[in-house]
């Protein structure tokens, strides 16, 4: 996230609005600084993120220099409750396809081995019948 | 479409006996970890552990803590949703409330707690004047603009409070400090004297927030003693019947100065059930089945048997506000029969 001292020195040689750069040589050339702004810029890109996501783009707290920075393209997120809730609905119904599937095969193998133990008595004990 | 697999939050969310309380511990987690430290002191962890004694979630901080310092917004907006979802009513205002504690517990709000706490007003759509006037009723102090860590004014005028401050510091401090020079690195001095303008702020807002709740309690007592008289005065004509009527007020902690008598005092009734109410934090329109939640909850948190093992000040001050608690529950339950 955080750009590199020579590319930060080259966006301030570019950089032809006198304040701004005033402002980025005084903060961006010394690390103290510069860590404690690139912590700040990180809560408020996921912040913003996440307004967006949940529709708070325009709600009361969010509104000036912090609420202007659009240089960050929205991600398109989904709701992630509705995401959950459809995971869950989606590993019940897996659970329960093959909770099906178990008592099938149970039915068809005790099926199966009872026709066996009947064939092979026929076959091997055919004086019982 | 979304990975089917569940994701370490989403798993915390399902295994939690309460779903909201988890999604509220991580964004308070989140709060408390964006101070510009990034970790979750002994001292932060045991107000979490306080503020949300009376949470169900029933699962360790491990993963909570994990997820609030990366941060994990993925998490953090599953969170949010979930809060959302469920928080509403009071229940709502409460939780801003431990925010608020949690934010302004060390002093003053550092700017990233600043975005984080209006994130939060707005995600459960409480308008910024309510906002602010929970805020200065549980920091003391009013809610400022965040400052702008981005321009060349901030750091100097920092630095400048910092310089002031060591200087003061200096005048008060031992002599053999001033060879001390700030020659030792930027970075360190950065630092030192970040923690040194928190401590000088941290200092005016305690001063300021003693005053204001010295202020309020002197207006209190005046207010009581005002009601007191004149309901001696009004009461010399009619002691005798009165004395038999049942009395309606609350026995601790303040109540009793103000037992007013239910009939012939329609507006002191009313003040009495708003005060009830405040006492289980709750709203003036709150429901039968919300008082009894509140109840419940509070009691659990402030029942005296908790604090059994703890000194015997902390156990008087429980009892006291157990029966308070309970004082106002029997008020309300009166007056909704």
């Amino acid at each position: 996230m955080s750009a590199s001292d020579a590319g930060i020195a080259r966006a301030i040689a570019r950089c032809e609005n006198q304040a701004v750069k005033t402002d980025a040589e005084d903060v961006l050339r010394v690390e103290s600084r510069k860590r404690e702004y690139d912590q700040l810029y990180g809560t408020l890109t996921g912040i913003g993120l996440l307004r967006a996501r949940m529709g708070l783009s325009h709600a009361p707290y969010w509104n000036g220099n912090v609420a202007n920075d659009f240089s960050i393209s929205a991600d398109g997120e989904y709701a992630r409750y509705a995401e959950l809730k459809a995971k869950v609905a989606r590993a019940v119904r897996v659970h329960d396809t093959w909770q099906q599937v178990r008592r099938g095969m149970l039915w068809g193998g005790g099926i199966s081995l009872a026709t066996g133990v009947g064939v092979a008595l026929l076959v091997f004990a055919p004086d019982l019948f | 479409m979304a990975s089917s697999r569940f994701t370490p939050f989403e798993r915390l969310l399902l295994s939690s006996r309460n779903e909201a309380d988890t999604a509220a511990l991580l964004l308070l987690a989140w709060l408390a970890m964006s101070d510009g430290q990034g970790t979750l002191s002994d001292r932060k962890r045991t107000l979490l552990d306080e503020l949300t004694g009376d949470f169900r979630h029933d699962h360790g901080y491990q993963l909570i803590v994990d997820l609030a310092s990366a941060p994990d917004f993925v998490a953090l907006q599953l969170a949010a949703e979930v809060l959302q979802r469920y928080y509403r009513g009071p229940r709502r205002e409460t939780f801003l409330r431990q925010a608020i504690h949690v934010a302004t517990h060390e002093g003053a709000l550092a700017a990233g707690q600043h975005h984080v706490l209006r994130f939060l007003a707005d995600l459960l759509n409480v308008a910024p004047e309510t906002f602010e006037v929970l805020f200065r009723d549980v920091a003391g102090y009013p809610l400022e603009a965040p400052e702008d860590p981005s321009a060349a004014h901030y750091w100097r005028s920092r630095e400048s409070a910092d310089h002031r401050h060591s200087s003061q510091q200096g005048r008060h401090g031992a002599q053999g400090d001033s060879s001390r020079e700030r020659t030792g690195g930027e970075e360190d001095n950065a630092q030192g004297s970040r923690d040194r303008h928190r401590q000088e702020r941290r200092y005016r807002q305690r001063e300021h927030a003693k005053d204001e709740r010295e202020e309020a309690r002197q207006r209190r007592w005046r207010w009581r003693r005002e009601k007191t008289g004149q309901r001696e005065r009004a009461d010399d004509g009619q002691r005798s019947d009165e004395g038999k009527r049942r009395r309606e007020g609350f026995s601790h902690e303040g109540f009793s100065h103000e037992g007013a008598h239910a009939k012939g005092h329609a507006t002191g009734s009313n003040e009495k059930a708003q005060r009830a109410l405040a006492v289980l934090g709750l709203m003036e329109n709150a429901q039968k089945s919300e008082i009894k939640r509140a109840y419940r909850r509070l009691a659990q948190k402030y029942h005296p048997d908790r604090y059994h093992a703890q000194s015997q000040e902390a156990m008087v001050t429980a009892s006291l506000r157990f029966q308070r608690i309970k004082n106002a529950y029997d008020y309300l339950m009166r007056q909704h029969a």
